[in-house]
């Protein structure tokens, strides 16, 4: 079957042509679902703070936009121009419910020593209670986590499911000259440098707990696998046989990471325990084994091969055991990483020009979906966000490798990165 | 930025115009030989190494907060280590002379070896060069070399690492079958992480798709 953009797809199963794909596909996920109608009320703060709470405004803002979970009002589209920015009162609550607002956002800022608190309620309109109120504190630079926080306090509300706007992305950047492992915010703000090994670093990972990055380094020559402790600020060697050390994959409970090394001849998939001792072979293959990615149930984990002559994704049990071949579409899948939530693998598929863009196949391998659109271009590198809807990726469409963003379903495409230099390999934190 | 499809369709032809005026610009950088600029230790290449906790002990990235992130340019503590890479030369000249000059060595060796795309069987164009190699390594036998296996930017860049090492690991083979001694040979691949060719060109992709000979003393 040839891979088609899903929407193609749902467009044959529903009688009226969808207004918006996203919410559809939403739908297909969990019947019944609507975005949510928000509309936020202006923050209230000191007049000094001004600035600061235009900042929280609007990184909520963009937040909520870009959430699978909400639609935002604004208030002057349905006739709400607060005159003051006190808390909504009983009028102003009614008046949004009869414009089809199901809550309202209001928070108020204010200093403390050494950061911020930011007190925010969320007003279910129809019947005018509170159902969202939460001090939130931050340090002083931390004035958009408060806003994403906000963010994902109220998605874990109207949802049951956590935010994804306080996760982060590890990734390389060849920024300062050398490619060293970065992390940003899931937004492309607060972009950070992390290593200084002034060599070439591949593949940076995030442990399932946001604590640890595995990544492979040429620091010390031979392209070694290393383990960042964020916490304290240590980095273990985990594996340095001679020849490649790379493409690791946590496993879902963090003591455990998959990797590719070719000390025996040909790339083939290890276990090694989070501390680098525990070693265990899973493929015995004179093929490539490589790109390990664990299922979130910890007992699966998809890889790349090429034993059957180009590259494939194969998936096998976490002890190596029945292995079994998932894509068929083309001669070219490679880099497959396994959906949080279990239900797709996603991967790099080539094309008829030998150029590479993001697909998707639902693990049980009932459908295949074309995640971006082909080009003249390399998109690659795709990760997951924890709630399984949403991918990064990396592209080199607008010439040098830049980070975007892009829903399961091939919308809201967003470019998280725009320096002057090559950012690649994303990897996106579960928290 | 990036509503839907259609709009991002028109993106997509913009940009292919772009392409196409690069690829008409073409590829103006030269084949260079590749200096290990980025500080590789000549000892890390070949040693083998147990697969052992170090302890996380190589320290300096930074101190411990839950802040960490801020403190980092500031915190790395392990820049000493990294040598510049007195104990390899590249092919190409310029070298120190250890009996027969590396210049002299450069001249007889072959320059970079080829390979097709997704291949790394030895070409037929790269069989004369080869033989010229393991015959000047066979009569200079205090010499040992390092085989690069590089690829082009296409293929994602795990794959590339793999296979990059398949064209060292071949280039290395067709060597020793010629009578030089594996134990003067090491390798390691780059994938497409030491281009030196960026252009989105099939010249420039071929030029990428290599083996590269590095001399260490």
């Amino acid at each position: 079957m040839k891979r088609v953009p899903l929407w193609v797809l749902l467009s044959l199963f529903v009688t009226e042509l969808p207004v918006n794909a996203a919410e559809v596909f939403m739908e297909m996920q969990r019947s019944g679902f609507r975005k949510i109608p928000v509309a936020i009320m202006p923050f209230q703060g000191e007049a000094e703070l001004k600035e600061e709470l235009t900042i929280i405004e609007n990184v909520l803002r963009s937040d909520l936009k870009r959430s699978h979970v909400f639609e935002l009002i604004e208030t002057r589209d349905i006739g709400l121009s607060p005159a003051s920015n006190e808390a909504p009162g009983s009028s102003v609550i009614d008046k949004a419910s009869k414009a089809g607002v199901l809550a309202l956002l209001w928070a108020k800022l204010a200093p403390q020593e050494n950061g911020w608190v930011l007190e925010s309620h969320a007003y279910e309109t129809a019947k005018g209670d509170q159902v969202v109120g939460v001090k939130i504190f931050g340090g002083k630079r931390k004035l958009r986590q408060l806003a994403h926080r906000f963010s994902d306090k109220l998605t874990l509300h109207f949802t049951g499911e956590p935010g994804v706007a306080q996760s982060k992305i590890t990734y390389v950047s060849d920024l300062s000259g050398n490619k060293e492992v970065y992390i940003m915010d899931y937004d492309g703000a607060n972009k950070m440098r992390y290593t200084r090994d002034r060599s070439i670093a591949i593949s940076p990972r995030w442990s399932p707990d946001a604590e640890k990055i595995s990544y492979t380094s040429f620091r010390k020559g031979n392209p070694n696998l290393y383990v960042l402790d964020l916490k304290t600020g240590t980095r273990t060697e985990i594996a340095s046989f001679p020849g490649l050390n790379f493409s690791a994959s946590w496993s879902p409970s963090g003591k455990q990471l998959a990797f590719a090394a070719t000390k025996d001849g040909n790339a083939e998939i290890y276990l090694v325990n989070a501390d680098g001792t525990g070693l265990k072979r899973l493929t015995f293959n004179a093929a490539d084994d490589l790109s390990p990615s664990w299922s979130p149930s910890g007992k699966q984990i998809a890889f790349t091969s090429d034993r059957g002559g180009g590259p494939q994704i194969y998936i096998m049990d976490a002890d190596g055991a029945n292995v079994h071949r998932l894509t068929f579409d083309g001669n070219y899948n490679t880099s497959p990483a396994w959906s949080p939530t279990g239900d797709w693998i996603a991967y790099a598929c080539r094309n008829e020009e030998r150029r590479l863009k993001v697909c998707a196949d639902r693990a049980d391998g009932t459908q295949s979906i074309a995640v971006t659109e082909s080009g003249h271009w390399d998109d690659e590198s795709p990760s997951w966000a924890q709630n399984g809807r949403e991918l990064v990726f990396t592209s080199n469409r607008f010439g040098k490798n830049q980070i975007f963003s892009i829903h399961l379903d091939g919308t809201h495409m967003r470019r998280l990165t725009s320096n002057p230099a090559n950012n690649t390999s994303p990897s996106w934190s579960l928290r | 930025m990036f509503k839907g499809g259609s709009q991002f369709k028109m993106y997509a032809g913009s940009i292919g115009i772009i392409l196409l005026a690069m690829v008409v610009v073409g590829c103006s950088k030269k084949v260079a030989p590749v200096t290990g600029s980025e500080g590789i230790a000549k000892d890390g290449t070949t040693s083998s190494s147990d697969l052992s906790a170090k302890g996380g002990s190589e320290g300096g990235m930074g101190s411990s907060s839950d802040d960490a992130m801020s403190s980092r340019d500031s915190g790395s503590g392990d820049s000493g280590s990294m040598k510049s890479d007195d104990g390899m030369s590249s092919m190409g000249g310029k070298s120190a002379d250890s009996g027969m000059s590396m210049s002299e060595a450069a001249a007889k060796f072959a320059s970079d070896v080829y390979f097709d795309f997704d291949m790394w069987t030895i070409r037929s164009d790269a069989k004369d060069a080869l033989s010229e190699n393991a015959k000047w390594l066979v009569e200079n036998k205090d010499v040992m070399v390092q085989i690069e296996g590089h690829g082009d930017e296409r293929g994602t860049s795990e794959y590339n690492l793999a296979l990059g090492e398949r064209r060292a690991r071949s280039t290395m083979r067709y060597l020793a079958n010629l009578g030089v001694s594996p134990s003067r040979i090491s390798f390691i691949s780059y994938g497409e992480e030491k281009n030196i060719c960026n252009e989105k060109t099939e010249d420039c992709f071929q030029k990428n798709r290599r083996a590269h000979f590095v001399i260490k003393k």
